[in-house]
């Protein structure tokens, strides 16, 4: 039975099944057994945390969507062997994904600016010296301060102060010690405040 | 000293608490259609594969693997061998019932057969019809 991937991408409910309120698990394993759905229902699930992961480790939206479609298809590939309770389902494909941004990040062996001063001047787009900067204005200086990081720093800090994963989650999707993790976000932290620090007025903080 | 250091950390999460947020903020939108588009058509490929594929590569179809092209091989030219002893005897074995029937035996294990023992390979009929 060929499968028809527009109706998969566009019918947004199962057939005679309810699979929204389902665990990843059950869900992976209806789609192994055939329901093309429960994929769709995965996907919408994890992949906007996958998308941002990806994003802000590599600072490029396409390339983010290319990693977390193939970190899908390796969900997808993975499913009839999938053993409940070896993994959370999230957690496998965080640490797919992150794989996968280092490994692009070694291949394409890009150099990141560790300097501070490297951070792009933001535009105000309001009038009046007082005005605060936009949302949109402090992201992308904190995406330039995270891309100053070392890939394994700006790992953790990402995984544990944007993803907002417990520190033995990021171990697990490391496959470093919790104290490891400890060390590189608080690392990485103490270099985006220096980073940041003489920024902070000028984005529209005062706290 | 430990007071000082968790003082530092409070500060550091004050200060980066607001890039946080918004980074936060900015990756709760849906994923681009395109994108889902994409990922569906990959989950339909797999679906379609053959379930024997598993999770590794795609194996080769319509090509003999090396090792079965080989034993092939191998088997085809035993049987040309076969067919060409066959019709054209080497003159070692031309006499096909003097090598099927009887075999030489060293006496004395020097290689001189002079005088070495011969004995048949086929049951002695004879004397087992005579035994009874």
């Amino acid at each position: 039975m060929r499968t028809d991937p527009r109706q998969l991408a566009e019918n947004p409910r199962p057939t005679g099944r309810a699979v929204g309120a389902a665990d990843d698990e059950v869900l992976l394993r209806r789609f192994a057994g055939g329901d093309a759905h429960a994929a769709r229902v995965l996907a919408a699930r994890h992949l906007p945390r996958l998308l941002s992961l990806g994003r802000r480790m590599l600072g490029d939206p396409a390339e983010a969507e290319d990693v977390a479609q193939e970190a899908m298809l390796r969900l997808w590939r993975q499913a009839p062997r999938w053993r409940a309770g070896d993994a959370q389902v999230s957690t496998w494909l965080y640490r797919v994904a992150s794989n996968l941004c280092i490994d692009r990040l070694r291949r394409t062996d890009r150099t990141v600016a560790a300097d501070p001063d490297a951070v792009p001047e933001v535009a105000d787009d309001r009038p009046g010296p007082e005005a605060a900067l936009t949302e949109k204005a402090r992201l992308r200086v904190l995406d330039a301060a995270l891309a100053a990081l070392p890939d394994r720093q700006r790992q953790a800090v990402v995984l544990r102060h944007i993803e907002g994963l417990s520190n033995p989650e990021i171990a697990e999707i490391m496959e470093i010690s919790v104290e490891a993790v400890e060390s590189l976000t608080a690392r990485g932290k103490r270099a985006l405040a220096r980073a940041l620090a003489a920024r902070k007025e000028e984005l529209g903080y005062d706290g | 000293m430990m007071a000082e250091d968790r003082d530092d950390a409070e500060a550091l999460d004050r200060l980066l608490a607001p890039y946080f947020d918004a980074a936060r903020e900015d990756a709760a939108g849906p994923p681009p259609r395109s994108l889902l588009e994409r990922i569906a058509e990959d989950a339909g490929r797999v679906l379609d594969e053959p379930r024997d594929a598993g999770a590794g590569p795609a194996r080769p179809r319509g090509r003999l693997d090396r090792g079965v092209f080989a034993m092939a091989a191998g088997l085809a030219a035993a049987a040309i061998l076969g067919l060409w002893i066959g019709f054209n005897p080497p003159s070692a074995v031309g006499n096909i019932e003097t090598a099927l029937l009887s075999v030489g035996a060293s006496a004395t294990g020097t290689g001189d057969t002079a005088g070495a023992d011969e004995f048949s390979l086929l049951p002695d009929i004879d004397g087992l019809l005579a035994e009874g």
